[in-house]
């Protein structure tokens, strides 16, 4: 059975609450419900036609424009399974080490290190929230659901949207994130980052990285 | 004002590039060539020269795609800016010292929050990509006028990877997975007394 968590944002507890099975099953078996009505994964969605192509200015009279970059940061992604859209913004490492990811947790954060779309080798970076103690459920808390197989569309900045197949879900501490993740060579890869495993209230911190892979396709 | 999305409004703007593209056969594979060489810049108004001339508060980000031949596209988010950008710039210059300006930037795609390109003199591209730590990013407003600047940043090739990914201070997901063994038990449960209560009748109703 496929798990369906994602419901609409709800606040946080601040802390565990004993769970009232009676109250979950009814909940679960509404999500079931919603699933069961409308969880069809749709195709994704891609930018509408553009009335101009833009052209790279020339500020300096006599230089002959070179071809376009086709090189740009991530600026939404779309699961299809979920059928989750979220606009990606940009994300510099913080002075303590860790990736700036936006606070809202409706948005996802491309690490500014990592491959752009475009990019004919190395990791596309893209982390979100899977919640927060003040928002409730982050956009990312769908990558649960991910399964080899599903499609995830990315949309650059310049608007040229990118297909991509998740390849693999793999579950990590944090302290021991793969290098594979942080590579600008090698295999051209999506790799799609949120929190998961046990969470310690004392420390308000998940103890795992969840990384969803994907690749061309 | 605060410029907090990035790319919300790419549709709306218009500035698509892969209408072409996705008109014909919808969505490109990922492996589009490009010879661009990827550079960032993050910093703040602390960055600013001289000392205390920038925006309290204000944060930079930016991302540039920049071939040998002077093609570039610029993605640039700013935070913590009390006033609209009113331009922005790529200045010859190492950590702590001001230059001249040598690739200017739109302010409608920094305050929309989108992507654009623009041309640059291929020599400056050349030296940019030799040299990106002797250039620095940096955006105006009213109240942060040349030569000051809500923050600055300068340019690198790579940043540092990550130490850490915290994407989680709710606790709500572990509690969706603590659920879920809570009701698969429960429902379990559930099962056995209906299995139990299904065998009684038929007991009785055979009369054992």
């Amino acid at each position: 059975m496929t798990r369906r968590a994602r419901a609409s944002k709800r606040p946080g507890t601040g802390g565990s609450r004993p769970v009232q099975v009676v109250t979950v099953m009814a909940a679960v078996a509404a999500l079931l419900g919603a699933c069961a009505s409308g969880g069809e994964p749709t195709a994704a969605s891609v930018p509408p036609a553009a009335s101009s192509v833009p052209s790279a200015t020339t500020p300096e009279a006599g230089i002959t424009p070179p071809p376009l970059v086709v090189s740009a940061p991530p600026a939404r992604l779309d699961l299809g399974r979920t059928s989750t859209t979220a606009p990606v913004a940009l994300a510099a490492v913080d002075a303590d080490g860790s990736l700036d990811v936006p606070d809202d947790v409706s948005e996802l954060g491309w690490w500014v290190g990592s491959a752009p779309m475009g990019a004919t080798a190395g990791t596309t970076l893209i982390a979100g929230h899977i919640d927060s103690a003040e928002q409730g459920l982050g956009v990312f808390s769908d990558l649960r659901d991910a399964a080899p197989g599903d499609q995830v569309t990315v949309v650059d900045g310049l608007g040229v949207a990118y297909g991509f197949r998740v390849s693999g879900v793999q579950e990590v501490v944090k302290e021991d994130l793969p290098a594979e993740l942080f590579t600008s060579t090698g295999p051209r890869r999506l790799a799609l980052v949120t929190c998961s495993g046990p969470f310690d209230e004392s420390l308000r911190r998940y103890r795992d990285n969840l990384i969803v892979w994907a690749e061309p396709g | 004002m605060t410029v907090r999305r990035l790319l919300g409004a790419v549709a709306a703007s218009g500035l698509i590039t892969g209408a072409a593209l996705l008109s014909t056969g919808g969505i490109a594979t990922a492996s589009t060539s490009s010879d661009a060489v990827t550079l960032s810049a993050s910093g703040t108004g602390a960055n600013e020269v001289p000392a205390g001339s920038g925006e309290a508060g204000a944060s930079v980000t930016g991302s540039f795609q920049l071939t040998p031949a002077g093609a570039m596209t610029y993605t640039i988010k700013i935070t913590g800016n009390a006033e609209p950008v009113t331009a922005g710039h790529i200045h010859r210059g190492a950590a702590g010292v001001n230059g001249d300006v040598v690739v200017p930037f739109d302010a409608v795609p920094i305050n929309g929050g989108t992507s654009a390109t623009v041309q640059v003199d291929p020599a400056i591209a050349a030296e940019i990509i030799a040299n990106p730590a002797g250039f620095y990013l940096n955006t105006h407003s009213a109240s942060f006028a040349p030569p000051s600047g809500n923050a600055r940043a300068q340019l690198a090739t790579s940043s540092g990877a990550p130490g850490s990914i915290d994407t989680g201070t709710g606790g709500q997901a572990a509690q969706d997975s603590d659920a879920a063994a809570w009701v698969g038990a429960g429902g379990a449960v559930l099962l056995a007394v209906g299995a139990v209560a299904v065998v009684r009748r038929r007991r009785e109703a055979a009369g054992v």
